[in-house]
C-alpha cells in the first residue's frame, strides 16, 4: 500500500486530507510540525510527502532541502503546499528541489492527480 | 570754562554792556559779556562756551567776517544779532551766512526782548522736533528689527533657535543689560524648566539666586493652577558678553529699570521674560517689548502645534499600518478553514450521492468559492497597503490575458444571453507587467460588467495602441488628470464597454475607493465587498498605467485601462516605483553624460567594488537602466539601491565622486545625481 506522509501545522487540513486519502486506499502518517515531520520522513520511509511551507520549528523549505540533499531520501517525491501563489515562495520551493507545488486553497482532485503522477 | 548764560554780548564799549544788561536782567535772561580785543581771542571764547544768541556791536571792525567765522566754528548753532548805529548804513551789504537780525541803537527794550523771545521760541520748537525725530527713528529701527524677527520666526520650527532669535531681537531693540527667560518644560521639549540668562556681565551668585526666585515667583503667579509645572526644577544656561569679562553684576542690578511679561497666548503660558536696563525704559520700549513677547509666544505655540500634528500623523500612520496588518492576519486565519471545507465538499461531490445532496454540495461549493474570493481581495489589499505585495514583472503581451478572459466568461455570457465580443489589434506591442495581475484586472472588470449587465445586453472588449499625446488631448476624465503629466510614449489601451446599469454621475469618482459598494445601497444587492476596483486601480498604478470610466446611468459603462508599452526606461521606472513602495529606503543614482564614458565608468566602479559590494549584500537590491536622452546625444544611466541606509548611500556617492575626480573620467563632464526615498515618509531629498 502506498504510504503518504502529510506534514502541516493546520490540524484540520491534515485530518480532512488523511480521511479522504484513506478512503481512496492510501496509508497515511501525519505530523503537525517540521521537526516531527522530518523525523517521520526518515524513520517511516514514505512513498510521497505532502509538505506545508509555513510551520513552526523547521519550515517546509528546510525539510525539503535536508531530504533532497541526502542520498538516502532524495528519491522520495515531495509536494510543497503554500499559501496563495506568492511567486517568491514558488521560486525558493524550486530551488530546494520540491517535485511539485500546489497552492491553498486547493481542490481534492488536484491532490489526487499529483499523487497519481508520482506513485502510479 | 563754561558759562551758563545763553546770551553773549560782544562789544568794545562798556556802555553798550550796561544798556543791554539793564534790559535783559529784569527779564530773567542770563547775559554774558565779552569785551572785544582781537578776533582770535573772541573766537576761542565763543568756542569754549555754548552760547545760543550773540549780540554783536557794530563798532567791532569786520563784524561781518567775524560773524561768518563764528557761524562756521559753531556749526551754525548761534543766532547773531547786530546792534547797529544806523540800519541804512549797511543796506547793500550781503549778510547771508553771518548776521541773522538787526537792532538799531539805542537798543530799545521791547525790540530786543521780542527778538530774543521769538528766537528762543523757534529754538524750542526745533529742539522738540529733533527729539521727536530721534524717537521716531528709534521706533522705526525697532519696527525694522521686529519685522526681521517675525520673518525669521515664521520659517522656524526649532525651539533652541527660537529663543536665540528672541534674545537677539531684545538686544537689538532694547539694548538690555541683563535678560532672563524662564521656559517651561513643554515649550522646550524638556522635563525641567530652563532659565536662559543673556547678560553684559556675569551675574554673581547672590544675584543669580534672586533672579531665579523672582522669575519663578512671577511664573507661579501667572500660570493657571492646573498647568502642573514643577518650579523646583530649573536648569540655568548663561550667555555672557565677552567684552565685559571678569566683571560682575551684583544685587544692585535689581535697581535698574525692568520689564517683565509672561510668554503666553490666551491662557496658555509657555514661560516668563524679564529684562533689566540701567537706562530707564520709555513708553515705546514697553510697546516694543510686548510685541516681541507676543511674537515669541505665537511662535512657540506654532511649534508645539506643529509637533502635535506631526505626532498625530505618525500615530495615524501607525494605526493605518496596524489595521492593514490586522486585516492581513484575520484574512489569513479566515482562509485557513476554507481548505478543509473545500476538500470535504470535493469529497462529497465525488461520492455517489443523491441528486439533492449533489445540489446542496454545489451550492455550498459556489459560496465557498465566493468567500474565498472576498478573503483573497482583503489579503491582496492589505498586502498592497503594507508594501508586501510583490509583483513579478516581465515583458508580456496582453493578448494572453484577453484570451483567458474570453475563455472564462464566454459561457457565463451565453447563459445570460449577453453578446460578448473581444476585438484586438493583432500587432499589440508588449507591455512590462505581472501577467497574473493583468489577468486579475481584466477578470475584475469583466466580472463586474457581467454582473451589472441585464440579460440580452452587450459587452465589448477592445485593445489597441494609444499614444500619450492622444490620451492627453482627447480624454477628459477626472481620475486620469493627476496622471496626465506623467504620460509619455505609447500605451496599450483596453476598453471594456457594457450596456449595464451604469454609474450615477455623483458616484463615478467614488468607485475606486475602498468598500465603495458598501456605501451605495443600490448596488449592494449585487454582492461583494467592493474591493475589486480598488485592487484593480492599485495594480494598474503599480504598472504606471491609468484607469478611467465613462458611464451613464441605465445606458452602460465603459472602463478604460492604459498600460505603458515596454521600453527599458519604462521597465526601470516601474521597478523603481515598486522598490520605493516595498523597501524601507531606496536610493536612486543617476549618471548623465556620454554613453561610452558612463558605461566604462560604471564598469570600473563595479570592478573597484564601489558599486558591486552593495549588490552582493542581500538587502541591497540593484536595478539599472540605459536610455537615450534626446538632447545633444546626452545619456542617462540610473541605478537603484534598496534598503540602503542614507549614510551608506552618501558614503558610496563620496567614493564615486572621489573615483571620478582622481581618474581619467575627471574631465568627462559626467554629472551625478542622487534621490533618496523613505517608505514611511514618502518624501525624498534630491541632489547631492
Amino acid at each position: 500500500m502506498t504510504k503518504i506522509l502529510i506534514v502541516d501545522d493546520e490540524k484540520d487540513i491534515v485530518e480532512t486530507l488523511s480521511f479522504m486519502l484513506q478512503t481512496k486506499g492510501y496509508e497515511i502518517i501525519s505530523a503537525y510540525d517540521g521537526e516531527e515531520g522530518l523525523k517521520l520522513a526518515k524513520e517511516e520511509a514514505p512513498d510521497l510527502i505532502i509538505l506545508d511551507v509555513m510551520m513552526p520549528k523547521i519550515n517546509g523549505y528546510k525539510i525539503c532541502r535536508l531530504l533532497k540533499y541526502d542520498a538516502k531520501y532524495k528519491n522520495i517525491p515531495i509536494i510543497m503546499v503554500t499559501a496563495r501563489s506568492q511567486d517568491t515562495d514558488k521560486l525558493i520551493g524550486e530551488e530546494t528541489g520540491a517535485d511539485e507545488y500546489i497552492t491553498k486553497p486547493f481542490e481534492f482532485s488536484d491532490v489526487l492527480e499529483v499523487i497519481n503522477k508520482y506513485t502510479a | 570754562m563754561t558759562n551758563s548764560a545763553e546770551i553773549l554780548t560782544i562789544s568794545k564799549n562798556t556802555e553798550t554792556f550796561q544798556n543791554i544788561a539793564s534790559i535783559l536782567n529784569p527779564l530773567g535772561l542770563q547775559n554774558a559779556l565779552h569785551l572785544y580785543e582781537d578776533e582770535t581771542e573772541t573766537l576761542e571764547f565763543i568756542k569754549e562756551n555754548n552760547f545760543r544768541i550773540l549780540l554783536m556791536d557794530d563798532e567791532i571792525e569786520n563784524f561781518t567776517l567775524l560773524s561768518k567765522k563764528i557761524k562756521s566754528e559753531t556749526e551754525e548753532n548761534v543766532f547773531i544779532i547786530l546792534i547797529c548805529s544806523d540800519l541804512t548804513l549797511n543796506k547793500d551789504e550781503d549778510f547771508s551766512g553771518s548776521i541773522d537780525s538787526f537792532i538799531q541803537k539805542p537798543v530799545r527794550k521791547n525790540v530786543l526782548a521780542s527778538t530774543i523771545n521769538s528766537f528762543l521760541k523757534i529754538e524750542k520748537s526745533i529742539d522738540k522736533f529733533k527729539k521727536d525725530n530721534k524717537e521716531l527713528n528709534k521706533s522705526l529701527y525697532q519696527l525694522d528689527v521686529l519685522y526681521n524677527t517675525s520673518s525669521k520666526l515664521s520659517g522656524n520650527l526649532d525651539r533652541e533657535k527660537l529663543y536665540e532669535i528672541m534674545f537677539e531681537t531684545l538686544e537689538k531693540t532694547l539694548s538690555f543689560d541683563l535678560a532672563c527667560a524662564l521656559i517651561f518644560p513643554q515649550a522646550f521639549e524638556n522635563t525641567e524648566n530652563k532659565l536662559f540668562i543673556h547678560s553684559l556681565k556675569k551675574p554673581d551668585e547672590t544675584l543669580l539666586g534672586v533672579l531665579k526666585e523672582k522669575i519663578t515667583g512671577f511664573a507661579k503667579e501667572n500660570t493657571p493652577e492646573n498647568a502642573n509645572i514643577d518650579f523646583s526644577k530649573v536648569t540655568v544656561e548663561e550667555f555672557i558678553k565677552p567684552s565685559y569679562e571678569n566683571q560682575n553684576f551684583d544685587i544692585k542690578l535689581l535697581n535698574f529699570d525692568k520689564l517683565m511679561a509672561p510668554i503666553q497666548v490666551k491662557d496658555k503660558v509657555f514661560g516668563m521674560l524679564l529684562i533689566y536696563r540701567n537706562k530707564p525704559f520709555l513708553k515705546e520700549d514697553v510697546v516694543c517689548f510686548q510685541s516681541i513677547v507676543h511674537q515669541i509666544a505665537s511662535a512657540v505655540r506654532a511649534i508645539i502645534l506643529y509637533d502635535e500634528i506631526k505626532n498625530a500623523n505618525v500615530e495615524l500612520k501607525k494605526l493605518e499600518r496596524i489595521k492593514s496588518e490586522f486585516v492581513s492576519i484575520v484574512s489569513h486565519e479566515l482562509r485557513t478553514p476554507l481548505t478543509p471545507i473545500n476538500l470535504s465538499l470535493d469529497f462529497l461531490a465525488s461520492e455517489n450521492t443523491s441528486e439533492n445532496v449533489k445540489k446542496a454540495v454545489d451550492m455550498a461549493k459556489k459560496n465557498v468559492t465566493r468567500l474565498t474570493g472576498m478573503i483573497e481581495d482583503l489579503l491582496d489589499l492589505s498586502r498592497i497597503e503594507t508594501g508586501k505585495f510583490s509583483f513579478d514583472y516581465k515583458k508580456y503581451n496582453v493578448k494572453a490575458s484577453l484570451d483567458l478572459t474570453q475563455k472564462t466568461y464566454e459561457e457565463q455570457a451565453r447563459k445570460k444571453n449577453i453578446e460578448f465580443n473581444i476585438t484586438l489589434n493583432e500587432n499589440l506591442p508588449e507591455i512590462y507587467a505581472d501577467p497574473k495581475r493583468i489577468d486579475q484586472i481584466l477578470t475584475n472588470i469583466t466580472n463586474n460588467a457581467l454582473k451589472f449587465t441585464p440579460n440580452g445586453g452587450k459587452i465589448l472588449i477592445r485593445a489597441e495602441i494609444l499614444d500619450a499625446n492622444e490620451i492627453n488631448q482627447n480624454i477628459l476624465i477626472d481620475p486620469i488628470k493627476p496622471l496626465k503629466e506623467h504620460l509619455t510614449g505609447q500605451y496599450v489601451h483596453i476598453s471594456i464597454k457594457d450596456t449595464g446599469l451604469g454609474i450615477k454621475e455623483e458616484d463615478i469618482h467614488k468607485i475606486f475607493n475602498k468598500f465603495s459598494q458598501i456605501e451605495n445601497s443600490l448596488t449592494r444587492n449585487a454582492g461583494g465587498i467592493g474591493l475589486g476596483l480598488t485592487i484593480t486601480k492599485n495594480f494598474i498604478d503599480a504598472h504606471l498605467g491609468g484607469i478611467w470610466v465613462e458611464s451613464k446611468e441605465n445606458v452602460g459603462s465603459d472602463f478604460n485601462i492604459i498600460i505603458p508599452v515596454y521600453s527599458e526606461q519604462k521597465a526601470f521606472e516601474i521597478n523603481l516605483n515598486a522598490a520605493k513602495k516595498t523597501n524601507d529606503s531606496t536610493c536612486l543614482l543617476t549618471f548623465k553624460g556620454r554613453k561610452e564614458e558612463i558605461s566604462v565608468l560604471v564598469q570600473k566602479l563595479k570592478e573597484e567594488n564601489i558599486i558591486k559590494q552593495l549588490k552582493s549584500t542581500k538587502e541591497a537590491g540593484f536595478m539599472e537602466n540605459n536610455s537615450t536622452q534626446n538632447e545633444s546625444g546626452s545619456f542617462i544611466y540610473k541605478i537603484c539601491f534598496s534598503n540602503l541606509q542614507k549614510n551608506a548611500c552618501n558614503f558610496m556617492i563620496n567614493q564615486i565622486q572621489n573615483y571620478i575626480s582622481t581618474s581619467i573620467f575627471k574631465d568627462c563632464g559626467i554629472v551625478l545625481e542622487r534621490a533618496f526615498y523613505k517608505k514611511e515618509e514618502g518624501d525624498y531629498s534630491p541632489g547631492i
